[in-house]
């Protein structure tokens, strides 16, 4: 702008100041204006602060239409990420309107981690431009990935700002992704092991693995190329050659005029087979036009066929179709043509051939054999040209084929060559992945079968010639006789006509005559003869006017002389002139005929020498060559077996490394192989679980590190590397989890192919269970060794087998020995064994062969002849053949225990015998004692009757006293009797219903019952174990005391019985007199009384018999004083054994 | 050969009694009873089978109707007798009585074993001795059908 300027007073100066106001007015409006009209890019203004350029929108067009058709975002952010401008791209990208974006900020539009990245790349501008890859979040909700690209400027003073390129990366991701794909891709197939290839639309080969074979690259047109080239020029031939015809250009048809021209058919026959071979139409051209083509192309390969077809059954069947001048007529007696305008006979077959070759490369593509008929069709179709081309060139030319038939001409030989080399090669190029013999075989093969071919053509050839040249010496031969003949018969015919001239013979005349027709008939002959040929013929009229004249003269001669003219002067010497010329013509002839036969033999020898050279040579060549195939072969073979072998040998090796692998894997005990550095080299899976350590960790560590003691696993495996080997060494493996394993580990070198050491191959075997089970036998075995030595128990192990026995110390300590004695068996044993005891023991052990226990108790006697009690237990373990082979038992010192039973045993028997003395005694006392008392008292009573009257009160009273003290007397031996029967004849005790003994007791006590009116009351008694006869009786004396010791009233008593832990107590409580305390104990004593015998009788043995029995039942007695002033007396017995 | 009861008719009764004494009581109280009865003493078992089988020195002897046994008896044991008695098919018809001193519970199931008719323990008391004799003499004899001879 303009510089200030300081205002003036003045009126002039103020108009001056206007007009300078008004100039800078203008000035600026033309400024505007300019700016307007666009003509300005930018302005360059002197201000303040020095000159600053302002560029203007109209410039900013230009830039501006590049931001906004730019295919990147472009944005502005301020210093706080505001956005200040974006350009429409990025609105698009974030799928929002421009106008939104504005005086936003840009990191609303990122996600929270993308917000960070960008900070970071924001920060990062410095001088330089910063880059990064972000995510832009979308409207719609999509991530975009973005490179961004930005850096900083400063705005007129105003705070940083900065200036973002953000380029979309969807498009670029994905061709990432698919780039990454095809990477993919072609990393599996170009490896693989099979033959693979990936083709587009158009068939181009986009990818093909290494083993694919090498197909041709490219498009339809190169592919086909050499189909194409070898199809045109059979139709360009075909065409030409009937242009040929048509135009009659003698080039065309046939080549060199030697040669034999090219038929019509047989060129139209090349054009149709030339349609028919193009290969097919590509698919582009569309479905409906290509399947016309191919069916119109295969329509003229089939008429080619037919026309071929038709020739050869004309050849065959002698049958004239009339195709052969449909299309151009030949002239009879062309070079080499047999019937003239009709096509060679193997030309005919070649059509056929080579249309049934591409029928079947072309519709029966797929299988091998149709493709190898294809190719072997079309390797015959190129033989047979080449055997005729072949013929050209050899000394056989004839002007004949086969058979005599046309020869091919020469351009068809050559075209059928290529056209069958091509169908061949097509059908190879096809069948090749399938054809499993290589190239050079078959190649070789080939060759050896078209010389075969060739060879047998031209012998075929060959004999046709032989045999032409045969006829032709015979025919030479024929023409010679012939000529002598005629010679003969006309030398004849002179003789006889000289002779007649002579002798004027009629006989010579008849001779004449007969020569003379001999003559005629000689030349009709040799007319015949050599008509065939036009040199014969040509000879023959050299011979004939000669011969004729001859003749003539002769008969002239004749008839002269016969007519009797005579005979000329010069007559027989013209006649000798005539036969002269005759015999020289004659010569002639024959020295050419003697020629032509040399030279017919000649050639026939030639032809035989060319065949056999022909068959041999071909024959050995083809051997040769099917040898050397035969050998490839074999080689090939050979080659192929042993790779067959290898590939078998490999996968057998790759199986057993695989069973091999999976065998270590499977097994349970960790393994490991352990080089001679010591680190680990490999591992099972076992040893991971065992370690806890990955498989990958592992290889390569130290291997002593996973033991718990690592200096004794460094030892182990030093020890084995030195020894060779080490087996059932302790160690400890420590799992990553602290646990520790008991192991033995066992290890042995192994070593490689060299012999040389390649490290150790380490086992471990968990034995921690095995430990446990050790420590839990020792344990075991501790116990039982302790209860043994206290028990003083032996144990013996018997092998009956071998009669050996192993036992312990104390089974030996038994027999008396301190020390083991050397060998123990059965034998041994019984040699201790008391002589009386020794059956029983044999005895015990033939039952325990048959029960499987043994128990035997035996004496022995000891080596200080002390005899000892034993005891000895058994069980049979096992058998053999029936037998028992082992024992197992314990065998125990009981001397002490049988002298204590011997004892215990006397002491019964003893008492058994007291008790019989006893008894013995009772028995003596109820009878024998009571015997005297009867007498005593009995007489004394009788004294007493009989002197009743007689005595007075006193000497009554006396006999009193004396029957008295007898009979008292005798009830003490009764009670006596009694109680020593308590346990003389004590019964075993069993189940007794105390009720019923009591009802039984009352009943013997019925009258003193009645007699008293005494009461008894008894509740229900139990059934206890006891001896019923003694129950009784215990019963009866305590009730018939209660009821005795009962004074001034009716006796009452009750029976009672109150259950105990395992016995009965019994009470039985009466009303009577009672018994004062003091004296309680006193009663149960034998005879002891309370009372006299005249307040209560008895003899005071009741409850002493009570007593007696209640203890022998194992109970108790007692006294008790009843509440109501009775007795109570109470005894226990012991309840009813349950069963 | 059936006899009415108040027949008096006089019953032989042999006595088997190795003392004296006793058997001297016995008759006595048979003389108290006032029967008709003849009693014959034999003084051993062997004697008595002698009496019954009529051999040696009683070959006259007649068969008793009763006979008295008391088993405790020198030479030949009460028990043998009385087996040799009830086993001897002539003799076993002859009821016995065994009369004895023993209260033995084994004695009198042997006796009865035997097949005894009775068994009687002889008491102290002389007055009850009386008794008892007179009673199985009157039951014995005039009471009881005795089996003919």
């Amino acid at each position: 702008m303009t510089q200030d300027s300081p205002g003036t007073a003045s009126g002039a100066d103020a108009s001056a100041e206007l007009a300078q106001v008004r100039l800078r007015l203008a000035e600026a409006e033309e400024l505007l204006n300019a700016i307007r009209n666009g003509e300005v890019d930018a302005l360059m203004v002197s201000g303040a602060r020095g000159e600053q350029v302002y560029t203007l929108s109209s410039a900013d067009r230009v830039y501006r239409l590049l931001v906004e058709t730019m295919r990147e975002g472009a944005v502005t952010l301020s210093a706080d990420g505001v956005i200040l401008f974006c350009n429409a791209y990025l609105a698009q990208m974030l799928g929002l309107a421009p106008e939104r974006l504005v005086g936003s900020a840009l990191r609303d539009y990122l996600p929270g981690d993308d917000q960070r990245a960008l900070e970071g790349i924001l920060a990062n501008c410095g001088t330089a431009i910063s880059r990064g890859e972000i995510n832009l979040m979308s409207s719609a909700g999509a991530l975009v990935p973005a490179y961004v690209s930005a850096f900083e400027f400063r705005v007129e003073e105003m705070n940083l700002a900065h200036c973002l390129v953000i380029a979309d990366l969807r498009e670029q991701n994905e061709l990432r992704q698919i780039l990454a794909a095809e990477r993919v891709a072609g990393s599996i197939v170009v490896p693989a092991a099979e033959a693979a290839a990936v083709a587009d639309e158009q068939g181009r080969r986009v990818r093909a693995s290494q083993a694919a074979p090498r197909c041709r690259d490219g498009g339809w047109l190169s592919k086909y190329q050499a189909q194409t080239c070898v199809a045109a020029l059979a139709v360009v031939t075909g065409a030409m050659v009937l242009a040929g015809w048509a135009l009659d250009i003698a080039a065309l048809k046939s080549v060199l005029p030697g040669w034999v021209s090219m038929k019509p058919n047989t060129a139209l026959g090349f054009i149709l087979t030339g349609i028919a071979l193009f290969p097919s139409a590509p698919a582009t051209l569309g479905p409906g036009l290509a399947s016309f083509m191919s069916g119109f192309t295969r329509l003229c390969g089939l008429l080619a066929a037919l026309i071929g077809a038709l020739t050869l059954g004309e050849y065959l069947f002698a049958w004239d179709a009339g195709i052969d001048p449909w299309l151009f007529a030949e002239p009879a007696g062309t070079v080499g043509t047999s019937t003239p305008g009709r096509m060679a006979p193997d030309t005919a077959l070649c059509f056929v051939l080579l249309a049934a070759a591409r029928e079947m490369a072309r519709s029966g593509g797929r299988t091998k054999n149709t493709l190898l008929a294809a190719a072997v069709l079309g390797l015959l179709v190129t033989i047979i040209a080449a055997a005729d081309i072949l013929t050209y060139f050899t000394p056989v030319l004839g002007a004949w084929g086969w058979w005599g038939e046309t020869i091919m001409a020469v351009p068809t030989a050559a075209v059928f060559a290529v056209l069958g080399a091509s169908v061949l090669w097509e059908a190879w190029q096809k069948n090749v992945s399938m054809w499993a013999l290589s190239r050079t075989v078959t190649a070789g093969f080939a060759l050896g079968l078209a010389l075969l071919v060739v060879a047998g053509l031209t012998a075929s050839r060959t004999q046709e010639q032989m045999r032409m040249a045969k006829d032709q010496e015979v025919h030479s031969e024929t023409l010679l006789r012939q000529i002598a003949r005629v010679e003969a018969a006309v030398a004849s015919t002179q003789n006889h006509t000289r002779g007649y001239l002579l002798t004027g013979d009629a006989a010579m005349l008849r001779s004449h005559a007969v020569a003379e027709a001999a003559s005629k008939q000689a030349l009709d002959a040799l007319r015949l003869t050599a008509a065939g040929s036009p040199t014969e013929l040509a000879q023959f009229s050299l011979i004939r006017p000669s011969a004729e004249e001859s003749l003539q003269w002769f008969r002239q001669m004749i008839d002269a002389r016969r007519s009797g003219v005579g005979i000329q002067p010069g007559g027989v010497r013209h006649g000798e002139d005539l036969m002269q010329a005759f015999r020289a013509a004659v010569d002639a002839a024959e020295r050419a005929g003697g020629e032509r036969l040399l030279q017919s033999k000649a050639d026939a020898q030639r032809l035989s020498q060319f065949v056999y050279a022909i068959i041999a040579g071909g024959m050995m060549t083809s051997l040769s060559i099917l040898i050397a195939a035969l050998l490839w072969l074999n080689q090939g073979e050979a080659a192929r077996n042993q790779a067959r072998a290898q590939l078998e040998l490999g996968q057998r090796a790759k199986a057993a490394a695989f069973y091999a692998r999976s065998l270590l894997e499977a097994s349970l005990d960790p393994l490991l192989t352990i080089n001679p550095a010591g680190k680990i080299t490999d591992v099972n899976e076992a040893a991971v679980r065992a370690t806890g350590v990955g498989r990958a960790e592992l290889i390569g560590s130290d291997f002593a590190s996973y033991f718990a003691d690592p200096a004794k696993a460094n030892a182990s495996y030093r020890q084995a590397l030195a020894e060779g080997s080490v087996t059932g060494y302790p160690l400890a493996i420590r799992h990553s989890s602290g646990k520790i394993t008991d192991v033995l580990y066992n290890a042995s070198v192994y070593r490689d192919s060299s012999g040389k050491v390649a490290g150790v191959f380490a086992a471990a075997r968990d034995v921690s269970e095995l430990r446990k089970a050790e420590e839990l036998l020792i344990a075991t075995e501790q116990r039982l060794d302790l209860a043994l030595r206290h028990s003083g128990m032996g144990v013996w192990d018997l092998d009956l087998i071998h009669d050996t026995a192993w036992r312990t110390l104390q089974h030996d300590r038994i027999f008396g020995y301190e020390s083991a004695p050397a060998t123990w068996g059965q034998e041994i044993a019984l040699r201790h064994v008391v002589p009386e005891d020794r059956e029983h023991f044999v005895r015990c052990f033939q039952e325990a062969s048959g029960t499987g226990l043994f128990f035997l108790e035996c004496r022995v006697i000891h080596p200080d002849q002390s005899i000892h009690w034993i005891q000895a237990q058994g069980q049979v373990l096992a058998y053999e053949e029936g037998r028992p082979a082992r024992m197992l038992g314990t065998v125990v010192d009981i001397t002490l225990q049988r002298a204590a039973q011997d004892a215990l045993e006397q002491s019964a028997r003893s008492l058994a015998r007291s008790n019989a003395d006893l008894e013995q005694f009772a028995y003596i006392a109820s009878h024998d004692l009571q015997e005297p008392l009867r007498m005593v008292v009995g007489f004394v009573q009788l004294l007493e009757k009989r002197l009743a009257g007689k005595l007075d009160a006193e000497t009554r009273e006396f006999i009193g006293y004396a029957v008295d003290g007898a009979m008292r007397m005798q009830g003490l031996i009764e009670d006596i009797l009694a109680y020593s029967r308590v346990t003389t004849q004590a019964q075993p005790f069993a189940s007794v219903d105390s009720g019923e003994a009591l009802q039984e007791a009352l009943q013997r006590l019925a009258i003193r019952i009645v007699e008293t009116g005494a009461e008894v009351h008894a509740q229900s008694l139990p059934v206890v174990m006891a001896d019923h006869a003694q129950l009784v009786q215990l019963l009866q004396n305590l009730i018939s005391n209660a009821i005795k010791f009962c004074k001034d009233r009716a006796p009452n008593v009750r029976v009672e019985a109150v259950h105990e832990a395992k016995r009965w107590r019994f009470s039985v409580t009466d009303n009577g007199i009672g018994i004062a305390p003091e004296y309680r104990g006193q009663l149960f004593v034998i005879f002891k009384r309370l009372h006299t015998r005249r307040e209560y009788p008895g003899s005071g043995i009741g409850l002493a018999i009570c007593k007696r029995i209640v203890e022998r039942h194992g109970g108790e007695i007692g006294i008790d004083s009843a509440p109501a002033g009775g007795t109570v007396i109470w005894f226990t017995l012991p309840e009813e054994k349950s069963p | 050969m059936s006899t009415l009861n108040n027949e008096f008719r006089t019953a032989v009764i042999l006595l088997v009694e190795d003392n004296p004494g006793d058997a001297r009581l016995t008759q006595e109280a048979m003389r108290d009873t006032k029967m008709a009865n003849l009693m014959h003493v034999v003084e051993d078992g062997v004697e008595a089978m002698q009496f019954l089988r009529r051999q040696g020195r009683y070959g006259e002897a007649p068969r008793p109707d009763l006979i008295l046994l008391d088993l405790n008896q020198p030479k030949m044991d009460g028990c043998a007798v009385l087996a040799e008695i009830k086993t001897d098919p002539e003799l076993k018809r002859i009821p016995v009585v065994v009369l004895t001193t023993s209260r033995a519970e084994e004695d009198v199931l042997t006796a009865y074993d035997l097949h005894a008719n009775a068994y009687v323990t002889k008491p102290v008391d002389l007055a009850q001795f009386m008794k008892i004799v007179a009673l199985i003499d009157e039951f014995w004899i005039n009471v009881v059908t005795l089996p003919g001879k």
